[in-house]
């Protein structure tokens, strides 16, 4: 009976096998567009170190999602860890920030290894962080939920006195319960300098001389967890919020921008962000 | 369906009503540190980070009850000590399973471990001391048809530190596997003078793609094909696996189909013995979750064809598996030269030799246009034979075991290493370390219960931090106590600064099976990149409290 038994159940198996196998033919890359509502913006937090082999790889994957989402995602680079520490010539450069390393410490990033990221800062199960690999799935799936908030940004900026006026004004579009925060950031981009790397693809190896690190977090203006603005809002509620500052000189302000994101205070996650160019 | 089901819980009845009294067995172990600021290896407040104590502990206990057996694990890492993977930290029970067995089938439920042939295809395993278990979390069928033939089917999801299974959060893993014996399957054949035993595997896994710019397959499947024959001295084992396209975090999402090869010929007869193995592999990282990096999630497990050194300074560099593709060989000989001879002395002398080297594969593009590895492609041609000249790894090492008296013996060791840092530890434009080893590991009696243990190594090397020495002491009085000193010492670091020392002072004591240890000293700062992710492992000072028991 064995015997019988044996020979079709071996073909039956491996035709089940056969079955659980999707070969993919060229085109491997989506074809389509952005999806996702229009008003949900989404904001990626790359935790990233400029002695950190693999973060030029996962920078160029943000930068292919910007070019997918377009102004639909915000990409902030937090220079925090043990990787972006400054050391030696000619990784000399110190892009940290203090928000940045307390975010580090608290969300547990750069202990994870770097790259990581946080993406609206969504819990990933029991810890935030999402590898590279997660990026793309995450982002997505962040576009796709309803935006709970707007906001309305202006940054006006002086180029004489340097002082920048900055004005946020947040409505939410539907009820929620809790409390919530706005965070005020400023980011610069296209700074200069050394950088590791292990990734022919993303430029010479082991080290880009003259790499171009895109949106970094220089500060938080208004503090590490930005400042209360509504508690169980109902839809319309607005709450506007103002902040005037003189732009350090070592900041270039054509490369700079104002990033702008509400956040539940519980939770940590981010409802909705904005950003504005200088 | 319904009278298999209705079989084996009828089995499951009669059995119970029969059962016998159970009999329980298991182990405990704790490990706790505690660390302190150590400004000369650069411990400050800072870089602790407030980590002031690690925890690591398990429980594990096992339960035969006649045909049923059932065990559980609880672990808690509150929070890991250092070194250990940040995403440990957490308490619960990891592990709890039950299983039932019949003369025909053994099913079990929960947590479990499974390997298919050497793992090329899946295998799930945990190992304490690295933090690391990827056990499956589902049922597991496996059917005794007749004499000689094992089936075997698993269906599960993979442990991912204390993350529960939600939707979509990581890949079903689903497989099958036959194994024939067929000294055992054919009559009259358990007496031949050759063994023979076949196996077949395949496994695959499902993970939605919800990717918005790849296009992803969500179920990736794999076979393998297995066999292990002897005859009189001699044994061959082989194993091919193959997998389909498994675009991935690990591969940098090319759809390349992956193949890997294993082949192992050893010979052994009294006082000789040699082996020689061979292993290829071109992309075949396996993971339930396409997105993970590092060592989380394996489905697979590609054996590392390299002696693995147990002395501190010959396992300074340890090899690291490139799943994406390595090519691999290794000759190992023993030979006891025999006592009364010239060099065999009055006790005999053993002898082992061992050679490992592993290359990359050679890679070509797939076109003029189009980088090797590119996101999105084929990624590269590669023919299944073809090696670069680009190595990762080889270890040549001699060792020499022999006893010169009643009261006295030594090993000694010597290893030249060539060891491509860059690769294996992602410290990008470093230079592959070469270096010789050299110990010896000195034990003399000193009575019956007394022992005096000292172990000598030098490391010498122009790249990386330099050379090394290192000393130990250990005094053992049998069966219950032992203390030990040590040091550590980076005396050819290239910045002088550097060259420190890393001391440890250890005691402890052995009770039947329980043994307590207590250990101070330093450990040195590293930074190890896994699969692309890198992390610090941090310098530490302090004290280690060790305890475990079984029972």
């Amino acid at each position: 009976m064995i015997k019988h038994l044996i020979k079709p159940g071996f073909a039956v198996l491996l035709t089940i096998l056969a079955a659980a196998c999707d070969l993919i033919e060229p085109p491997f890359k989506q074809q389509a567009g952005q999806s996702g509502t229009a008003d949900r913006k989404v904001l990626l937090e790359d935790y990233t170190g400029h002695t950190c082999v693999n973060c030029p790889t996962a920078a160029l994957l943000s930068q292919n999602l910007k070019n997918l989402y377009g102004d639909r995602l915000i990409v902030m680079a937090v220079h925090a860890g043990y990787f972006a520490r400054p050391q030696s010539a000619p990784f000399n450069a110190d892009y940290r920030s203090q928000a940045g390393e307390a975010w580090d410490q608290f969300f547990n990033i750069s202990a994870n290894g770097n790259p990581n990221a946080l993406i609206n800062r969504l819990k990933n199960n029991t810890f935030w962080h999402f590898p590279p690999g997660n990026w793309a799935t995450k982002v997505a799936e962040a576009m796709e939920s309803e935006a709970a908030a707007k906001i309305e940004l202006s940054a006006n900026y002086n180029t004489t006195s340097r002082k920048l006026d900055i004005t946020a004004k947040t409505t939410f579009l539907t009820a929620l319960q809790g409390n919530f925060k706005l965070q005020v950031c400023l980011v610069e981009d296209s700074l200069v300098s050394a950088q590791r790397n292990n990734d022919p693809n993303a430029g010479p190896t082991p080290v880009i001389a003259e790499y171009v690190h895109r949106h970094v977090l220089r500060e938080a203006v208004n503090g590490i967890w930005g400042d209360q603005i509504l508690s169980n809002p109902q839809a319309g509620n607005s709450a506007t919020k103002t902040y005037q500052l003189t732009l350090p000189a070592a900041y270039k302000h054509q490369h700079c921008s104002v990033v702008v994101f509400v956040y539940d205070a519980e939770t940590y996650e981010v409802l909705q962000v904005e950003d504005k160019h200088l | 369906m319904k009278r298999i089901i209705i079989s084996i819980l009828l089995a499951l009845f009669c059995s119970a009503a029969n059962a016998q009294q159970p009999t329980v067995n298991g182990s405990f172990q704790l490990d706790a540190q505690a660390y302190f600021t150590d400004a000369a290896i650069g411990i400050t407040d800072s870089a602790l980070a407030g980590q002031r104590s690690g925890f690591n502990g398990f429980g594990n206990v096992l339960i035969n009850w006649g045909d049923f057996r059932a065990g559980l694990r609880y672990e808690a890492y509150l929070p890991p000590m250092r070194g250990f993977d940040p995403r440990l930290e957490g308490n619960g029970f990891a592990n709890v399973w039950l299983s039932y067995r019949t003369d025909f089938a053994e099913i079990t439920a929960g947590n479990f471990y499974e390997q298919f042939g050497s793992g090329l295809l899946l295998r799930t395993y945990e190992e304490w001391s690295l933090g690391y278990d990827n056990s499956l979390n589902g049922l597991r069928l496996q059917l005794f048809p007749a004499k000689g033939i094992t089936l075997k089917g698993v269906y599960g999801t993979q442990r991912f530190f204390w993350q529960g299974y939600q939707r979509n959060s990581r890949g079903l893993v689903r497989g099958l596997d036959a194994e024939f014996n067929l000294n055992e399957l054919l009559p009259d054949r358990e007496s031949a003078p050759w063994r023979l035993s076949l196996g077949i595997s395949g496994l695959s896994k499902y993970q939605r793609d919800a990717d918005p710019i790849y296009v992803l397959p969500e179920n990736v499947g794999g076979l393998a094909g297995r066999i292990t024959a002897g005859w009189g001295n001699f044994t061959l084992a082989a194993e091919y696996a193959q997998k389909v396209n498994d675009p991935s975090a690990t591969n940098n999402f090319i759809y390349r189909e992956g193949r890997s090869a294993l082949a192992s010929l050893s010979y052994a007869t009294r006082g000789f013995g040699a082996v020689v193995q061979l292993k290829r592999v071109d992309n075949m990282g396996f993971k339930s979750d396409r997105s993970q990096l590092g060592n989380a999630l394996d489905i697979n497990f590609i054996p590392p064809i390299n002696r693995i050194h147990a002395y501190s300074l010959t396992g300074k560099y340890p090899y690291a598996t490139q799943a994406n593709g390595e090519m691999g060989m290794q000759l190992q000989l023993n030979y006891k030269i025999p006592r009364g001879s010239l060099l065999g002395g009055k006790y005999g002398t053993s002898v082992a030799l061992n050679f490992s080297q592993v290359n990359d594969i050679a890679r070509t593009a797939l076109n003029d246009t189009t980088a090797i590895g590119q996101d999105g492609t084929k990624g590269y041609h590669s023919k299944f034979f073809a090696v670069s000249d680009h190595v990762f790894f080889r270890d040549f090492n001699i060792e020499v075991d022999k006893r010169f008296s009643p009261k006295l013996k030594g090993l000694f060791q010597f290893m030249n290493l060539h060891y491509d840092i860059a690769t294996l530890q992602g410290h990008a434009g470093e230079e592959a370390v070469e270096a010789n080893i050299a110990l010896a590991d000195i034990t003399y009696k000193l009575s019956n219960r007394k022992a005096l243990r000292v172990e000598a190594q030098v490391l010498m090397t122009k790249q990386d931090m330099g050379d090394w020495a290192a000393l130990m002491a250990e005094y053992t009085i049998a069966p219950k106590w032992f203390v030990s000193v040590g040091d550590q010492y980076n005396f050819g670091n290239p910045g002088k600064a550097m060259r420190k020392h890393y001391y440890t002072v250890s005691a402890g004591t052995t009770r039947g099976a329980s043994r307590l240890a207590l250990s101070a000293g330093r450990q040195a700062e590293g930074v190890v990149c896994i699969g692309g992710v890198c992390r610090q492992v941090p310098a530490s000072s302090g004290v280690t409290v060790t305890f475990s028991t079984s029972f």
